[in-house]
Protein backbone atom coordinates (compact mmCIF):
# COMPACT_ATOMS: atom_id res chain seq x y z
CA UNK A 1 0.00 0.00 0.00
CA UNK A 2 2.48 2.49 0.95
CA UNK A 3 4.98 1.79 -1.78
CA UNK A 4 2.28 2.39 -4.12
CA UNK A 5 1.35 5.79 -2.73
CA UNK A 6 5.03 6.30 -2.54
CA UNK A 7 5.53 5.30 -6.53
CA UNK A 8 2.98 7.68 -6.99
CA UNK A 9 3.71 11.07 -5.08
CA UNK A 10 7.31 9.90 -6.39
CA UNK A 11 6.78 11.92 -9.47
CA UNK A 12 3.26 13.09 -9.21
CA UNK A 13 2.20 14.68 -12.53
CA UNK A 14 -0.63 16.62 -10.46
CA UNK A 15 0.55 20.53 -9.77
CA UNK A 16 3.67 20.87 -11.01
CA UNK A 17 5.23 17.96 -9.10
CA UNK A 18 6.90 15.99 -11.95
CA UNK A 19 9.26 19.08 -13.03
CA UNK A 20 9.44 19.89 -9.33
CA UNK A 21 10.89 15.80 -8.76
CA UNK A 22 12.75 16.20 -11.86
CA UNK A 23 14.61 19.18 -11.10
CA UNK A 24 15.63 17.12 -7.39
CA UNK A 25 16.86 14.68 -9.09
CA UNK A 26 18.81 16.90 -11.23
CA UNK A 27 20.50 18.36 -8.32
CA UNK A 28 21.42 15.15 -6.36
CA UNK A 29 23.00 13.47 -9.05
CA UNK A 30 24.69 17.09 -10.12
CA UNK A 31 26.00 17.33 -6.82
CA UNK A 32 27.39 13.21 -6.65
CA UNK A 33 28.89 14.48 -10.15
CA UNK A 34 30.55 17.55 -8.68
CA UNK A 35 31.76 15.88 -5.14
CA UNK A 36 32.96 12.82 -7.07
CA UNK A 37 35.04 14.37 -9.38
CA UNK A 38 36.70 16.89 -6.60
CA UNK A 39 37.61 13.77 -4.54
CA UNK A 40 38.87 11.89 -7.38
CA UNK A 41 41.29 14.47 -8.45
CA UNK A 42 41.83 15.64 -4.85
CA UNK A 43 43.01 11.40 -4.12
CA UNK A 44 45.03 11.62 -7.46
CA UNK A 45 46.70 14.61 -6.90
CA UNK A 46 47.38 13.67 -2.85
CA UNK A 47 48.08 10.09 -3.03
CA UNK A 48 48.68 9.37 -7.11
CA UNK A 49 51.02 12.62 -7.60
CA UNK A 50 52.96 10.96 -4.21
CA UNK A 51 53.25 7.71 -5.26
CA UNK A 52 54.70 8.45 -8.37
CA UNK A 53 57.42 10.96 -6.38
CA UNK A 54 58.03 8.07 -4.03
CA UNK A 55 58.65 5.56 -6.51
CA UNK A 56 60.82 7.95 -9.36
CA UNK A 57 62.18 11.08 -6.77
CA UNK A 58 62.83 10.10 -3.77
CA UNK A 59 61.61 6.61 -2.58
CA UNK A 60 60.48 5.15 0.74
CA UNK A 61 63.63 5.97 2.35
CA UNK A 62 67.45 6.96 1.24
CA UNK A 63 70.17 6.05 3.41
CA UNK A 64 73.28 7.87 2.85
CA UNK A 65 76.34 5.71 1.71
CA UNK A 66 76.28 2.24 -0.09
CA UNK A 67 74.53 -0.41 2.11
CA UNK A 68 73.09 -2.45 -0.25
CA UNK A 69 74.70 -5.84 0.81
CA UNK A 70 74.07 -4.62 4.69
CA UNK A 71 70.18 -4.03 4.12
CA UNK A 72 69.08 -6.66 1.97
CA UNK A 73 68.90 -9.69 4.44
CA UNK A 74 67.32 -6.98 6.73
CA UNK A 75 64.17 -6.24 3.73
CA UNK A 76 64.04 -9.60 2.05
CA UNK A 77 60.46 -8.30 0.74
CA UNK A 78 61.91 -4.73 0.28
CA UNK A 79 63.84 -3.28 -3.34
CA UNK A 80 66.84 -2.13 -2.43
CA UNK A 81 69.26 -0.45 -5.12
CA UNK A 82 72.40 2.18 -4.80
CA UNK A 83 72.71 5.39 -6.89
CA UNK A 84 74.82 8.39 -7.26
CA UNK A 85 73.88 11.89 -6.97
CA UNK A 86 75.88 14.72 -8.66
CA UNK A 87 75.15 17.97 -10.59
CA UNK A 88 75.95 19.25 -13.88
CA UNK A 89 75.34 22.05 -16.05
CA UNK A 90 75.41 22.41 -19.73
CA UNK A 91 73.99 25.20 -22.13
CA UNK A 92 70.47 24.04 -21.56
CA UNK A 93 70.59 24.52 -18.18
CA UNK A 94 71.49 22.74 -14.97
CA UNK A 95 70.77 18.97 -14.71
CA UNK A 96 70.97 16.20 -11.99
CA UNK A 97 72.70 13.48 -12.70
CA UNK A 98 72.05 10.42 -11.34
CA UNK A 99 74.68 7.33 -11.67
CA UNK A 100 72.73 4.35 -11.76
CA UNK A 101 73.59 0.35 -12.65
CA UNK A 102 71.35 -2.67 -14.03
CA UNK A 103 69.56 -2.63 -10.73
CA UNK A 104 68.37 0.89 -10.60
CA UNK A 105 64.80 0.05 -10.03
CA UNK A 106 64.23 3.52 -9.80
CA UNK A 107 60.50 4.18 -11.69
CA UNK A 108 62.59 4.55 -15.26
CA UNK A 109 60.55 4.01 -18.76
CA UNK A 110 63.46 3.55 -21.01
CA UNK A 111 62.68 4.49 -25.14
CA UNK A 112 65.87 2.66 -26.36
CA UNK A 113 69.49 2.37 -24.78
CA UNK A 114 70.11 1.33 -21.60
CA UNK A 115 71.24 1.51 -18.28
CA UNK A 116 74.80 1.45 -19.43
CA UNK A 117 74.41 4.26 -21.65
CA UNK A 118 73.69 8.42 -21.33
CA UNK A 119 69.94 8.40 -20.73
CA UNK A 120 68.26 11.82 -21.41
CA UNK A 121 64.67 13.05 -21.80
CA UNK A 122 62.92 13.24 -25.23
CA UNK A 123 62.96 16.97 -24.88
CA UNK A 124 67.04 17.21 -24.35
CA UNK A 125 67.79 14.78 -26.84
CA UNK A 126 66.08 16.52 -29.33
CA UNK A 127 67.39 20.25 -28.61
CA UNK A 128 70.93 17.99 -28.36
CA UNK A 129 71.67 16.81 -31.80
CA UNK A 130 72.66 13.67 -30.22
CA UNK A 131 76.05 15.29 -28.23
CA UNK A 132 75.45 16.38 -24.65
CA UNK A 133 77.85 18.62 -22.91
CA UNK A 134 78.07 18.58 -19.46
CA UNK A 135 79.98 20.54 -17.04
CA UNK A 136 79.98 18.19 -13.71
CA UNK A 137 80.37 19.75 -10.63
CA UNK A 138 82.69 18.35 -8.12
CA UNK A 139 82.24 19.09 -5.10
CA UNK A 140 85.17 19.30 -2.34
CA UNK A 141 85.84 19.78 0.91
CA UNK A 142 87.08 22.96 0.40
CA UNK A 143 85.78 23.93 -3.34
CA UNK A 144 83.45 23.20 -6.13
CA UNK A 145 85.16 22.55 -9.25
CA UNK A 146 83.81 21.94 -13.03
CA UNK A 147 85.16 19.62 -15.74
CA UNK A 148 84.01 19.38 -18.56
CA UNK A 149 82.90 16.41 -20.70
CA UNK A 150 80.86 15.47 -23.91
CA UNK A 151 78.86 12.84 -23.89
CA UNK A 152 76.63 10.83 -27.17
CA UNK A 153 73.39 10.31 -26.07
CA UNK A 154 72.90 6.59 -26.55
CA UNK A 155 69.31 6.70 -24.54
CA UNK A 156 65.86 8.59 -23.97
CA UNK A 157 63.71 8.04 -20.88
CA UNK A 158 60.35 8.52 -19.22
CA UNK A 159 58.98 8.71 -15.54
CA UNK A 160 55.51 8.82 -14.29
CA UNK A 161 56.47 11.99 -12.84
CA UNK A 162 56.70 13.80 -15.72
CA UNK A 163 58.30 17.02 -16.96
CA UNK A 164 59.13 18.35 -13.66
CA UNK A 165 61.57 15.60 -12.75
CA UNK A 166 62.33 14.14 -16.50
CA UNK A 167 63.28 17.55 -17.86
CA UNK A 168 66.31 18.45 -15.47
CA UNK A 169 67.88 14.98 -14.78
CA UNK A 170 69.82 13.06 -16.71
CA UNK A 171 71.18 9.72 -16.27
CA UNK A 172 74.78 7.89 -16.40
CA UNK A 173 76.05 4.58 -15.82
CA UNK A 174 77.70 4.31 -12.39
CA UNK A 175 81.04 3.72 -14.10
CA UNK A 176 81.24 7.02 -14.70
CA UNK A 177 81.39 8.47 -11.54
CA UNK A 178 84.34 10.01 -9.97
CA UNK A 179 85.36 10.03 -6.35
CA UNK A 180 83.49 13.14 -5.30
CA UNK A 181 79.85 11.76 -6.45
CA UNK A 182 77.99 11.08 -3.15
CA UNK A 183 76.47 7.45 -3.45
CA UNK A 184 72.38 6.63 -1.59
CA UNK A 185 71.26 3.91 -0.81
CA UNK A 186 67.44 3.35 -1.90
CA UNK A 187 65.02 1.77 0.23
CA UNK A 188 61.43 0.98 -1.59
CA UNK A 189 58.51 -0.86 -0.63
CA UNK A 190 58.68 -1.02 2.73
CA UNK A 191 57.04 -0.60 6.19
CA UNK A 192 58.29 2.95 6.69
CA UNK A 193 58.49 3.17 10.70
CA UNK A 194 59.46 -0.16 11.11
CA UNK A 195 62.55 0.71 8.47
CA UNK A 196 63.46 3.41 10.73
CA UNK A 197 63.70 1.86 13.76
CA UNK A 198 66.36 -0.65 11.91
CA UNK A 199 68.02 1.86 10.55
CA UNK A 200 68.45 3.47 14.02
CA UNK A 201 69.43 0.67 15.76
CA UNK A 202 72.24 0.32 12.56
CA UNK A 203 73.45 4.29 13.11
CA UNK A 204 72.63 5.04 9.70
CA UNK A 205 71.68 8.57 8.59
CA UNK A 206 68.49 8.04 6.05
CA UNK A 207 65.75 10.52 4.92
CA UNK A 208 62.21 9.44 4.49
CA UNK A 209 60.40 10.27 1.22
CA UNK A 210 58.35 13.07 3.59
CA UNK A 211 61.79 14.92 4.87
CA UNK A 212 62.86 15.11 0.88
CA UNK A 213 59.87 16.53 -0.04
CA UNK A 214 58.67 18.22 2.70
CA UNK A 215 57.94 21.52 0.99
CA UNK A 216 56.06 19.92 -1.82
CA UNK A 217 53.97 17.81 0.97
CA UNK A 218 53.59 20.82 3.28
CA UNK A 219 52.43 22.70 -0.54
CA UNK A 220 50.48 19.68 -1.11
CA UNK A 221 48.98 19.65 2.64
CA UNK A 222 47.91 23.33 2.28
CA UNK A 223 46.10 22.40 -1.15
CA UNK A 224 44.27 19.66 0.67
CA UNK A 225 43.11 21.93 3.55
CA UNK A 226 41.38 24.45 0.71
CA UNK A 227 39.85 21.10 -1.05
CA UNK A 228 38.00 20.19 1.78
CA UNK A 229 37.11 24.22 2.47
CA UNK A 230 35.61 23.95 -1.00
CA UNK A 231 33.96 20.54 -0.58
CA UNK A 232 32.38 21.33 2.86
CA UNK A 233 30.78 24.59 1.24
CA UNK A 234 29.72 22.69 -1.37
CA UNK A 235 28.43 20.48 1.21
CA UNK A 236 26.68 23.28 2.87
CA UNK A 237 25.33 24.55 -0.74
CA UNK A 238 23.58 21.04 -1.26
CA UNK A 239 22.21 21.43 2.10
CA UNK A 240 20.52 24.10 1.54
CA UNK A 241 18.97 23.40 -1.62
CA UNK A 242 18.02 19.81 -0.68
CA UNK A 243 16.43 20.84 2.64
CA UNK A 244 14.80 23.32 0.20
CA UNK A 245 13.82 20.75 -2.11
CA UNK A 246 12.53 18.90 0.35
CA UNK A 247 10.27 21.53 1.98
CA UNK A 248 8.76 22.67 -1.04
CA UNK A 249 7.67 18.82 -1.77
CA UNK A 250 6.55 18.19 1.42
CA UNK A 251 4.53 21.07 1.64
CA UNK A 252 3.28 20.78 -1.77
CA UNK A 253 2.02 17.16 -0.54
CA UNK A 254 0.52 18.59 2.63
CA UNK A 255 -3.29 18.76 1.12
CA UNK A 256 -2.57 15.58 0.21
CA UNK A 257 -1.33 13.72 3.36
CA UNK A 258 -3.89 15.23 5.08
CA UNK A 259 -7.22 14.15 3.05
CA UNK A 260 -5.23 10.21 3.69
CA UNK A 261 -5.20 10.93 7.19
CA UNK A 262 -9.02 12.12 7.17
CA UNK A 263 -9.23 8.61 4.84
CA UNK A 264 -7.83 7.18 8.47
CA UNK A 265 -4.23 6.58 7.32
CA UNK A 266 -1.94 6.60 10.36
CA UNK A 267 0.69 9.73 10.95
CA UNK A 268 3.59 7.14 10.70
CA UNK A 269 2.34 5.89 7.65
CA UNK A 270 2.19 9.09 5.69
CA UNK A 271 5.87 9.85 7.23
CA UNK A 272 7.06 6.63 6.12
CA UNK A 273 4.95 7.56 2.47
CA UNK A 274 6.62 10.51 1.98
CA UNK A 275 10.25 9.18 3.21
CA UNK A 276 9.66 6.51 0.65
CA UNK A 277 8.53 8.96 -1.90
CA UNK A 278 11.47 11.16 -1.89
CA UNK A 279 13.80 8.23 -1.60
CA UNK A 280 12.47 7.33 -4.45
CA UNK A 281 14.02 10.28 -6.27
CA UNK A 282 17.36 10.31 -4.21
CA UNK A 283 18.02 6.81 -5.86
CA UNK A 284 17.53 7.45 -9.48
CA UNK A 285 19.37 10.67 -8.68
CA UNK A 286 22.08 9.00 -6.75
CA UNK A 287 22.45 6.12 -9.91
CA UNK A 288 21.93 9.06 -12.10
CA UNK A 289 24.46 10.61 -10.35
CA UNK A 290 27.41 7.52 -9.81
CA UNK A 291 26.56 6.97 -14.07
CA UNK A 292 27.75 10.41 -14.70
CA UNK A 293 30.24 11.03 -12.10
CA UNK A 294 32.08 7.65 -13.84
CA UNK A 295 31.45 9.57 -17.18
CA UNK A 296 32.84 12.82 -15.95
CA UNK A 297 35.87 11.20 -14.60
CA UNK A 298 36.34 9.23 -18.02
CA UNK A 299 35.98 13.02 -19.63
CA UNK A 300 38.62 14.66 -17.09
CA UNK A 301 41.27 11.74 -17.95
CA UNK A 302 40.62 11.76 -21.30
CA UNK A 303 41.36 15.97 -22.02
CA UNK A 304 44.01 15.57 -19.70
CA UNK A 305 45.84 13.34 -21.48
CA UNK A 306 45.15 15.07 -24.89
CA UNK A 307 46.16 18.08 -23.10
CA UNK A 308 49.86 18.72 -23.15
CA UNK A 309 49.65 21.44 -20.82
CA UNK A 310 47.99 19.15 -17.95
CA UNK A 311 49.60 16.10 -16.42
CA UNK A 312 47.85 12.96 -17.03
CA UNK A 313 45.78 11.91 -14.80
CA UNK A 314 44.32 8.54 -13.93
CA UNK A 315 41.49 8.82 -11.81
CA UNK A 316 39.65 6.42 -9.89
CA UNK A 317 36.00 6.27 -8.61
CA UNK A 318 35.92 7.15 -4.49
CA UNK A 319 33.50 4.79 -3.87
CA UNK A 320 33.57 5.25 -0.04
CA UNK A 321 33.58 8.77 -0.28
CA UNK A 322 29.94 7.67 -2.47
CA UNK A 323 28.56 5.86 -0.36
CA UNK A 324 29.13 8.56 2.64
CA UNK A 325 27.85 11.34 0.56
CA UNK A 326 24.69 9.08 -0.21
CA UNK A 327 24.00 8.05 3.18
CA UNK A 328 24.34 11.74 3.81
CA UNK A 329 22.03 13.08 1.72
CA UNK A 330 19.68 9.97 2.74
CA UNK A 331 19.89 11.04 6.45
CA UNK A 332 19.43 15.05 5.46
CA UNK A 333 16.32 14.39 3.60
CA UNK A 334 15.07 12.02 6.18
CA UNK A 335 15.39 14.50 9.09
CA UNK A 336 14.26 16.97 6.50
CA UNK A 337 11.38 15.28 5.67
CA UNK A 338 10.25 14.19 9.34
CA UNK A 339 10.59 17.90 10.38
CA UNK A 340 8.38 19.31 7.66
CA UNK A 341 5.82 16.36 8.49
CA UNK A 342 6.30 17.20 12.18
CA UNK A 343 5.40 20.58 11.61
CA UNK A 344 2.34 20.17 9.32
CA UNK A 345 1.25 17.67 12.01
CA UNK A 346 1.00 20.63 14.14
CA UNK A 347 -2.41 21.91 12.67
CA UNK A 348 -5.95 20.99 12.48
CA UNK A 349 -6.24 18.62 9.50
CA UNK A 350 -9.17 20.91 8.80
CA UNK A 351 -7.04 23.55 8.44
CA UNK A 352 -4.64 21.87 6.45
CA UNK A 353 -6.98 20.78 3.95
CA UNK A 354 -8.57 24.36 3.18
CA UNK A 355 -5.31 26.04 2.71
CA UNK A 356 -5.46 27.77 -1.04
CA UNK B 1 -30.52 4.36 23.08
CA UNK B 2 -29.13 1.55 20.94
CA UNK B 3 -29.25 2.97 18.03
CA UNK B 4 -27.07 6.45 18.92
CA UNK B 5 -24.33 7.32 16.39
CA UNK B 6 -23.46 10.98 17.51
CA UNK B 7 -23.71 13.15 20.62
CA UNK B 8 -22.37 15.76 21.45
CA UNK B 9 -23.09 17.86 24.74
CA UNK B 10 -22.25 21.62 25.50
CA UNK B 11 -19.51 22.14 22.38
CA UNK B 12 -17.62 25.29 22.05
CA UNK B 13 -15.15 26.75 19.78
CA UNK B 14 -13.62 30.12 20.13
CA UNK B 15 -10.59 31.58 18.68
CA UNK B 16 -7.91 34.28 19.73
CA UNK B 17 -9.02 38.11 18.67
CA UNK B 18 -7.78 41.25 19.69
CA UNK B 19 -11.44 41.88 20.89
CA UNK B 20 -12.97 41.76 24.53
CA UNK B 21 -12.01 38.83 27.00
CA UNK B 22 -9.18 38.11 23.92
CA UNK B 23 -11.12 35.61 21.95
CA UNK B 24 -14.19 35.31 19.51
CA UNK B 25 -16.79 32.81 20.57
CA UNK B 26 -17.91 30.77 17.23
CA UNK B 27 -19.95 28.24 19.13
CA UNK B 28 -21.57 28.10 22.29
CA UNK B 29 -23.09 25.24 24.61
CA UNK B 30 -23.88 23.06 21.11
CA UNK B 31 -26.30 19.84 21.88
CA UNK B 32 -26.58 17.84 19.04
CA UNK B 33 -27.81 14.17 18.82
CA UNK B 34 -27.81 11.80 15.73
CA UNK B 35 -29.39 8.70 15.46
CA UNK B 36 -29.47 5.10 12.87
CA UNK B 37 -30.49 6.57 9.10
CA UNK B 38 -30.89 9.75 10.63
CA UNK B 39 -30.31 12.53 8.21
CA UNK B 40 -29.78 16.60 9.78
CA UNK B 41 -29.17 19.93 8.01
CA UNK B 42 -27.18 22.19 9.87
CA UNK B 43 -27.78 25.46 7.88
CA UNK B 44 -27.03 29.81 8.68
CA UNK B 45 -25.55 32.52 6.92
CA UNK B 46 -22.26 32.61 5.83
CA UNK B 47 -19.43 32.84 8.16
CA UNK B 48 -21.60 31.64 11.14
CA UNK B 49 -19.76 28.66 12.01
CA UNK B 50 -21.03 25.87 10.12
CA UNK B 51 -18.34 24.80 8.86
CA UNK B 52 -16.04 24.79 12.17
CA UNK B 53 -18.66 22.89 13.87
CA UNK B 54 -18.72 20.05 11.47
CA UNK B 55 -14.70 19.89 11.47
CA UNK B 56 -15.38 19.75 15.28
CA UNK B 57 -17.86 16.78 14.89
CA UNK B 58 -15.33 15.01 12.61
CA UNK B 59 -12.69 15.01 14.95
CA UNK B 60 -11.07 17.65 12.53
CA UNK B 61 -10.33 20.34 14.70
CA UNK B 62 -9.21 21.02 18.53
CA UNK B 63 -12.47 21.93 20.48
CA UNK B 64 -12.40 24.19 23.61
CA UNK B 65 -14.87 22.25 25.87
CA UNK B 66 -17.82 20.09 25.93
CA UNK B 67 -18.04 16.04 24.65
CA UNK B 68 -18.84 14.50 21.38
CA UNK B 69 -19.50 10.39 21.98
CA UNK B 70 -19.79 8.37 18.90
CA UNK B 71 -21.81 5.70 19.58
CA UNK B 72 -21.63 6.19 22.90
CA UNK B 73 -17.55 6.39 23.38
CA UNK B 74 -16.53 9.53 24.92
CA UNK B 75 -13.85 10.81 22.52
CA UNK B 76 -12.10 12.56 24.71
CA UNK B 77 -11.09 9.31 26.00
CA UNK B 78 -9.16 8.09 23.02
CA UNK B 79 -5.73 8.70 21.91
CA UNK B 80 -4.22 10.44 19.02
CA UNK B 81 -3.24 7.30 17.21
CA UNK B 82 -7.00 5.82 17.72
CA UNK B 83 -8.81 8.82 15.59
CA UNK B 84 -7.13 7.46 11.92
CA UNK B 85 -9.00 4.19 12.90
CA UNK B 86 -12.05 6.13 14.09
CA UNK B 87 -12.14 8.54 10.78
CA UNK B 88 -11.53 5.15 8.61
CA UNK B 89 -14.60 3.01 9.87
CA UNK B 90 -17.33 5.48 11.36
CA UNK B 91 -16.99 8.72 8.97
CA UNK B 92 -17.25 9.52 5.45
CA UNK B 93 -16.76 12.83 4.25
CA UNK B 94 -17.67 14.93 1.08
CA UNK B 95 -16.28 18.16 1.07
CA UNK B 96 -17.70 21.25 -1.34
CA UNK B 97 -14.64 20.30 -3.62
CA UNK B 98 -14.92 16.89 -3.76
CA UNK B 99 -10.86 16.87 -2.15
CA UNK B 100 -10.19 13.57 -4.23
CA UNK B 101 -6.50 12.45 -4.96
CA UNK B 102 -5.10 14.11 -7.27
CA UNK B 103 -2.54 11.43 -8.55
CA UNK B 104 -5.42 8.70 -8.76
CA UNK B 105 -8.24 7.68 -11.03
CA UNK B 106 -11.86 7.59 -9.43
CA UNK B 107 -11.62 3.86 -9.13
CA UNK B 108 -8.67 4.29 -6.62
CA UNK B 109 -10.05 7.53 -4.48
CA UNK B 110 -12.91 5.19 -3.85
CA UNK B 111 -10.94 1.80 -3.21
CA UNK B 112 -8.52 4.58 -0.80
CA UNK B 113 -10.47 4.35 2.54
CA UNK B 114 -10.31 0.14 2.15
CA UNK B 115 -7.04 0.16 0.99
CA UNK B 116 -5.58 2.00 4.14
CA UNK B 117 -8.17 -0.16 6.44
CA UNK B 118 -6.35 -2.95 5.21
CA UNK B 119 -8.17 -4.60 2.36
CA UNK B 120 -6.33 -6.24 -0.59
CA UNK B 121 -6.15 -4.14 -3.50
CA UNK B 122 -8.44 -6.56 -5.98
CA UNK B 123 -10.88 -6.64 -3.49
CA UNK B 124 -10.89 -2.81 -2.88
CA UNK B 125 -11.37 -2.16 -6.81
CA UNK B 126 -14.06 -4.87 -6.60
CA UNK B 127 -16.53 -3.18 -4.01
CA UNK B 128 -15.13 0.61 -5.38
CA UNK B 129 -16.68 -0.57 -8.61
CA UNK B 130 -19.91 -1.54 -7.39
CA UNK B 131 -19.64 1.93 -5.15
CA UNK B 132 -19.25 3.65 -8.85
CA UNK B 133 -22.10 1.90 -10.17
CA UNK B 134 -24.56 2.81 -7.12
CA UNK B 135 -23.24 6.76 -8.40
CA UNK B 136 -23.62 6.16 -11.67
CA UNK B 137 -20.24 7.00 -13.13
CA UNK B 138 -18.54 3.59 -13.16
CA UNK B 139 -17.82 4.22 -16.96
CA UNK B 140 -15.41 7.16 -15.67
CA UNK B 141 -13.59 4.99 -13.05
CA UNK B 142 -10.08 5.16 -15.09
CA UNK B 143 -10.72 8.95 -15.26
CA UNK B 144 -8.38 11.38 -13.02
CA UNK B 145 -10.28 13.63 -11.15
CA UNK B 146 -8.94 16.89 -13.44
CA UNK B 147 -10.82 14.73 -16.01
CA UNK B 148 -14.15 14.33 -13.88
CA UNK B 149 -16.97 17.48 -13.96
CA UNK B 150 -17.90 18.66 -10.81
CA UNK B 151 -21.02 16.54 -11.04
CA UNK B 152 -18.91 13.69 -11.72
CA UNK B 153 -16.21 14.68 -9.05
CA UNK B 154 -19.06 14.81 -5.92
CA UNK B 155 -20.68 11.42 -7.37
CA UNK B 156 -16.95 9.97 -6.96
CA UNK B 157 -16.78 11.29 -3.13
CA UNK B 158 -19.78 10.05 -2.31
CA UNK B 159 -18.88 6.63 -3.15
CA UNK B 160 -15.77 6.80 -1.37
CA UNK B 161 -17.26 8.55 2.05
CA UNK B 162 -19.74 5.13 2.19
CA UNK B 163 -17.72 2.98 1.08
CA UNK B 164 -16.43 1.92 4.30
CA UNK B 165 -19.95 1.82 5.68
CA UNK B 166 -19.37 4.50 8.08
CA UNK B 167 -21.45 5.51 10.71
CA UNK B 168 -21.96 9.00 10.16
CA UNK B 169 -21.43 10.66 7.06
CA UNK B 170 -20.20 14.40 7.09
CA UNK B 171 -21.12 16.71 4.19
CA UNK B 172 -19.51 20.07 3.81
CA UNK B 173 -21.67 22.13 0.97
CA UNK B 174 -21.33 19.20 -0.94
CA UNK B 175 -23.02 20.84 -4.28
CA UNK B 176 -21.56 24.36 -2.91
CA UNK B 177 -19.69 24.80 -6.26
CA UNK B 178 -22.23 23.23 -8.69
CA UNK B 179 -24.99 24.68 -11.33
CA UNK B 180 -28.20 24.41 -10.15
CA UNK B 181 -29.47 21.37 -12.35
CA UNK B 182 -25.99 19.20 -11.16
CA UNK B 183 -26.70 20.44 -7.51
CA UNK B 184 -30.36 18.89 -7.55
CA UNK B 185 -28.82 15.34 -8.71
CA UNK B 186 -26.45 15.28 -5.84
CA UNK B 187 -28.71 16.50 -3.29
CA UNK B 188 -30.68 13.39 -4.27
CA UNK B 189 -28.20 10.92 -4.53
CA UNK B 190 -25.84 11.81 -1.02
CA UNK B 191 -29.93 11.68 0.55
CA UNK B 192 -30.74 8.59 -1.45
CA UNK B 193 -27.56 6.76 -0.46
CA UNK B 194 -27.47 7.39 3.16
CA UNK B 195 -30.99 6.61 3.78
CA UNK B 196 -30.47 3.21 1.67
CA UNK B 197 -27.31 2.14 3.51
CA UNK B 198 -28.91 3.54 7.10
CA UNK B 199 -26.23 5.35 7.56
CA UNK B 200 -26.42 9.10 9.81
CA UNK B 201 -25.66 12.50 7.66
CA UNK B 202 -24.53 15.47 8.99
CA UNK B 203 -25.46 17.99 6.64
CA UNK B 204 -23.90 21.39 6.06
CA UNK B 205 -25.29 23.68 3.91
CA UNK B 206 -26.48 27.27 3.06
CA UNK B 207 -29.43 26.35 0.61
CA UNK B 208 -32.30 26.21 2.58
CA UNK B 209 -33.70 23.87 -0.20
CA UNK B 210 -31.51 20.73 0.45
CA UNK B 211 -31.66 21.52 3.75
CA UNK B 212 -35.46 20.47 3.71
CA UNK B 213 -34.64 17.18 2.58
CA UNK B 214 -32.81 16.13 5.85
CA UNK B 215 -34.66 14.51 8.66
CA UNK B 216 -34.48 17.73 10.82
CA UNK B 217 -32.75 21.36 10.48
CA UNK B 218 -30.99 23.32 12.70
CA UNK B 219 -29.96 26.81 12.37
CA UNK B 220 -26.48 28.24 13.38
CA UNK B 221 -26.70 32.07 14.79
CA UNK B 222 -24.70 34.16 17.18
CA UNK B 223 -23.12 30.55 17.71
CA UNK B 224 -25.83 29.00 19.02
CA UNK B 225 -27.56 26.10 17.15
CA UNK B 226 -31.33 25.61 17.41
CA UNK B 227 -34.24 23.22 15.77
CA UNK B 228 -35.79 25.15 13.11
Amino acid sequence: MIPYLSSRYSFSTSFKQRDRAIRAVVAIALSLVVVNVVISIMDFLQNGRFEDIRDVRSFDIVVEGKHKEELTPLFPDGTIFEYGEGEALSSNGAYNVRYISSDYEGGLNIIFGDTSSLLVPYSLFRASNGKLSLSMLRKGKAATTMKNFEFSISGIYWTNVGTEFDQSTVFLPVEQADETVFFLTAIKNVDIKECEKTLKKLGLVYKTWKDQESSLYAAFFVEKAMMYTVLSLLFVIILVSLRQSVRIFVSSHDKECAELEILGMEKKKILFMMELSFFFMLIIGIIIGLVFGRLSLILVEYISKKSPSIMDMTLSMSYGSMVFFSLFLVVVTSLSIYFENKKRNKRPLWEVIHVK
Amino acid sequence: MSNELLRVENLSKSYPSEEKDGKLVILEDINLFLSEGETIAITGKSGCGKSTLLSLLALLSPKDGGKIYYEGVDTDVLKEKDLPKLRNEKMGFVFQNSMLLEDFSALENVAMPLMIKGEKKKAAFEKAEEYLKMVGIEERKNHRPNKLSGGERQRTAIARALITEPSVVFADEPTGSLDEKTSRVIEELLIESVKKTNRGLILVTHNPLFAAKADKVYVLSGGVLNEK
